[in-house]
């Protein structure tokens, strides 16, 4: 579940910019019209241009004659997926997250190897020293990684969000810990206990709905302690040993903080049961003083109170911890881990076309199309440096624009080198910029801003050159790769279900409780055989990661 | 004329099974899509049982993962059988999925006759008809919209909590939907709410094939309208009530899950997870197809003895049954 915020970074993080049309010159293999499908897991639907016929996906139609037809994740996914593997009624292209084991077992992807070998030069060139990652133990190719291949800093998703208002109220406090989090909070409920007529909220969440409960109560945690995003799952940077994250002495702290926030009123009640709707209705009301979510989750309603010029009750994301010596993990480097992406079916009828149509993706022309639009009419050398036009950036202020130019939709799930510089030494990627950065914020974000003397969100974290990179990449991809019905994931999903359950039962019981509970969990949670899950992760850290090093050597 | 018709009478009961057979051609020939519909959709399935004793995974088509795939005899109900003895998670699915119906058996089925015989008893016409229409609407909202509903109304700034609180019955106002020991009744309470008019039609349509001159000889004897309820319209709709018994009994064990999917959430997950979201979870989210089947198959086996049990009993208090 954690690639959600991936994709989301991915389509937001370009489509919040927008880009161009050049007269790109490129040897296109074969012009002859034809139509590709692609089965996309996620929920793309209305995110994207219905007929492939934004002027981005307009120009790659031109120079390669091919069309692209989605199809995306619906529902339960499980079950359309299940249905299709049965069917084997695969489209051309599929890109699967969690159920990519489901399509490897049942032989649905094509070995890509040879053929770009024979006809995928750029492919090979886009990534680099990370090709060879893409081969599994005997050599072969199902898919072209997903993520960017070479990573920018952006602002961080995953953060302690407070609303501009609460700090402007307070003369823009320093906030470093959950303490002060929770004073700030606490005063201002006092001093405002309604907000336009309706009781203020201190904090709230969003559990109700299966999986987001990863998203506003694990991961706060074990962010807040100072374990970077590795799954539910430590991996220690020098022993390269795996421990599931609520097995750790000491964790419980951040779930302790808000058992306090729950029993001083702070929390709101309703946090653990709430629908993802009545969840976004309260940010959007402006009442919600913080959360602790990530910026894609919750963008919709910022949107809302952004359209009603509400811009002070939008968030400030900010690097709050439990202690002050604990390093915000937001920049924890990490290897590029390509485990999953699109790859080719076996019902594809012309794999050689499909394989040019992909190597002409991983062109720097057209990575440059994909990403920033076409030049002249979205884009253009300016000062030195590749920007948006005026007339593009006045356009993209009526909603709807973005899916007009479709700038950035060919950048996922399709292969993208994501930040860095070409070879005429122009960005990649607009985000890199911190002049076009500060230009997305809001009014009352860049007081904020200026307030705390920085030029962007990502300057009040710690930044990437202070942790141990991680070597072994996103570890959590591999936890969520393995088939789902392995003794690890059988394993895993048992221990998480156990974690769902009583993370909520320990944070809403009275204070008196907590430790009772928590005792309770640990003791359950070793009965489940949460060793034996230790033991299963490291050794698969260990598989996959010595794999890849291996194979970049 | 009459000896006619008497020796037919007579040739009819003699006839031998051929001639039966003949006789009722047009008959049997009117039946036989309802047979090809009951094997095609009730029996040809159970052939898919056999995947309970395999390990079956999808490679290929159905069929050709079906003959791939290893038998491994009883392990998927041996696994089902540990997890009850061990009190684990199918345990509970089990008990949510027994309690909860057993307490829409009693409330849920003594609720509607308790209603129609009162809406029987309404004298004017037309707030008769106001007060069943109303009453059977919420049928017809899926429980999709009606989780909604119910999910506003119980939230903490909802109206019950506002309610409470201004009649100063609570000091703090109480997320309902988050405390475990009232699931079963909320979900009791909502089911009742949604489906009262709705189960209430059956009992009304066989209160009004009561015989009217037995009213009319109770008034003769003075009885008053609690005792003509209890002495003729309840003794008189008793087998539609036994019926209707059995055939819920029947339906104990698919409780349903929508509502349970709906509004459960992690934290009541001890009370709110049922079997037929803990097969999906456990069987199709893992793509563990033959565990999924194994639990399948045991409700079945559960619902057959149900049946047969309340079917028995029935018979043995000299009521109606059906089988």
């Amino acid at each position: 579940m954690k690639a959600l915020p991936k994709l989301a970074a991915a389509a937001l993080s370009f489509s919040l910019l927008f880009s161009a049309v050049s007269p790109v010159t490129v040897a296109a293999a074969s012009a002859d019209p034809i139509t590709f499908t692609i089965y996309v897991e996620d929920a793309l639907d209305g995110r994207i241009e219905e007929n492939f016929e934004g002027d981005v996906s307009r120009v790659i139609t031109e120079q390669t004659g091919v069309t692209i037809k989605y199809q995306f994740g619906v529902g339960d996914v499980s079950n359309q997926i299940t249905l299709m593997i049965a069917d084997q009624a695969y489209p051309d292209f599929v890109f699967s997250r969690s159920h990519l084991n489901n399509f490897l077992e049942a032989d649905a992807y094509i070995d890509m190897a040879p053929l770009i070998e024979e006809y995928g030069p750029n492919i090979k060139k886009l990534y680099g020293d990370s090709f060879e990652k893409l081969k599994d133990d005997e050599g072969r190719i199902f898919y072209l990684g997903q993520d960017f291949i070479s990573p920018i800093v952006e602002d961080p998703e995953d953060s302690f969000e407070i609303q501009q208002a609460v700090l402007k109220e307070f003369g823009y406090p320093e906030v470093k810990t959950l303490e002060q989090a929770k004073d700030l909070l606490k005063k201002y409920i006092e001093k405002y206990p309604t907000i336009d007529g309706q009781p203020t909220i201190g904090l709230t969440l969003t559990c109700g709905e299966g999986w987001r409960y990863y998203i506003t109560l694990i991961n706060p945690g074990l962010r807040a302690m100072g374990y970077p995003d590795d799954g539910n799952f430590y991996v220690d940077p020098e022993t390269y040993d795996v421990q599931y994250a609520f097995d750790i002495d000491g964790i419980e702290e951040y779930y302790r903080w808000l058992n306090s926030m729950y029993n001083e009123g702070l929390l709101d009640p309703d946090a653990f049961t709430q629908t993802h709707d009545e969840y976004l209705a309260k940010i959007s009301s402006g009442r919600v003083l913080a959360l602790t979510d990530g910026h894609w989750e919750y963008v919709e309603a910022e949107q809302v109170l952004e359209e009603e010029g509400k811009y002070e009750r939008t968030y400030a994301r900010l690097p709050v911890t439990y202690s002050e010596d604990i390093v915000h993990p937001a920049y924890r480097p990490a290897a590029y881990s390509p485990m999953n992406g699109v790859g080719i079916t076996q019902n594809c009828p012309d794999p050689v076309r499909a394989i040019q149509f992909l190597d002409y993706l991983c062109q720097e022309e057209t990575q440059i199309l994909t990403a920033w639009g076409i030049e002249g009419q979205h884009w253009e050398i300016r000062d030195g440096k590749r920007q948006y036009t005026a007339a593009e950036m006045e356009a993209r202020k009526v909603p709807g624009h973005a899916i007009e130019t479709a700038i950035g939709y060919m950048t996922y799930p399709w292969p993208c080198i994501g930040g860095g510089e070409d070879s005429n030494g122009y960005k990649f990627n607009a985000l890199d910029d911190s002049q076009t950065l500060w230009d997305t914020y809001n009014e009352e974000a860049k007081v904020t801003l200026e307030a705390y003397g920085v030029g962007s969100w990502k300057e009040m974290f710690p930044q990437p050159s202070e942790f141990i990179p991680s070597e072994w990449g996103q570890a959590w991809l591999i936890w969520d790769n393995q088939p789902p019905d392995s003794d690890f994931a059988m394993l895993h999903t048992e221990c998480n279900d156990l974690t769902a359950q009583y993370l909520p039962m320990a944070c809403s019981a009275a204070p008196e409780d907590f430790d009772a509970i928590w005792a309770e969990f640990m003791e359950r949670l070793d009965a489940i055989g949460v060793k034996e899950l230790n033991e299963a992760a490291t050794q698969l850290l260990a598989d996959n990661f010595y794999v890849h090093v291996e194979a970049a050597e | 004329m009459e000896k006619n018709a008497k020796s037919k009478r007579l040739r009819l009961t003699k006839a031998s099974f051929p001639e039966r057979l003949y006789r009722q051609r047009y008959l049997l020939l009117m039946s036989v899509p309802f047979l090809i519909w009951v094997l095609l959709f009730n029996y040809l399935p159970l052939l898919g049982w056999t995947m309970a004793f395999q390990d079956f995974k999808l490679k290929g088509d159905v069929f050709q993962s079906f003959f791939a795939a290893d038998w491994v005899g009883i392990k998927h109900f041996v696994a089902l059988l540990e997890d009850i003895l061990s009190k684990g998670r199918f345990y509970l699915a089990l008990r949510n999925t027994l309690g909860m119906s057993f307490y829409m058996m009693v409330f849920g089925f003594v609720t509607p006759i308790i209603f129609a015989l009162m809406i029987n008893e309404i004298r004017s016409m037309y707030f008769k008809r106001i007060t069943q229409t109303i009453s059977y609407l919420p049928h017809f909202i899926s429980w999709v919209v009606a989780a909604g509903m119910i999910s506003v109304m119980l939230s903490t700034e909802g109206p019950i909590n506002e309610l409470l609180e201004n009649l100063g019955l609570i000091e703090k106002r109480i997320p309902f939907l988050a405390q475990e020991k009232l699931f079963w009744g909320i979900m009791t309470f909502s089911e009742i709410w949604k489906e009262l008019g709705w189960n209430a039609i059956i009992f009304l349509a066989a209160i009004t094939g009561v015989d009217p001159g037995l009213y009319e000889s109770a008034d003769l004897d003075g009885a008053n309208r609690l005792q003509k309820i209890w002495h003729i319209t309840l003794p008189c709709i008793m087998p539609v009530i036994t019926v209707i018994l059995i055939m819920n009994v029947g339906w104990l064990i698919s409780v349903g899950f929508e509502k349970q999917m709906l509004l459960g959430s992690d934290i009541t997950r001890n009370y709110s997870e049922v079997l037929d979201v803990y097969a999906i979870k456990y069987g199709i989210g893992q793509s563990r197809y033959s565990f999924g089947t194994a639990i399948g198959m045991f409700k079945s086996v559960v619902s057959i003895i149900l049946v047969l049990g309340a079917n028995l009993i029935a018979r043995k208090t000299g009521e109606t049954s059906i089988v």
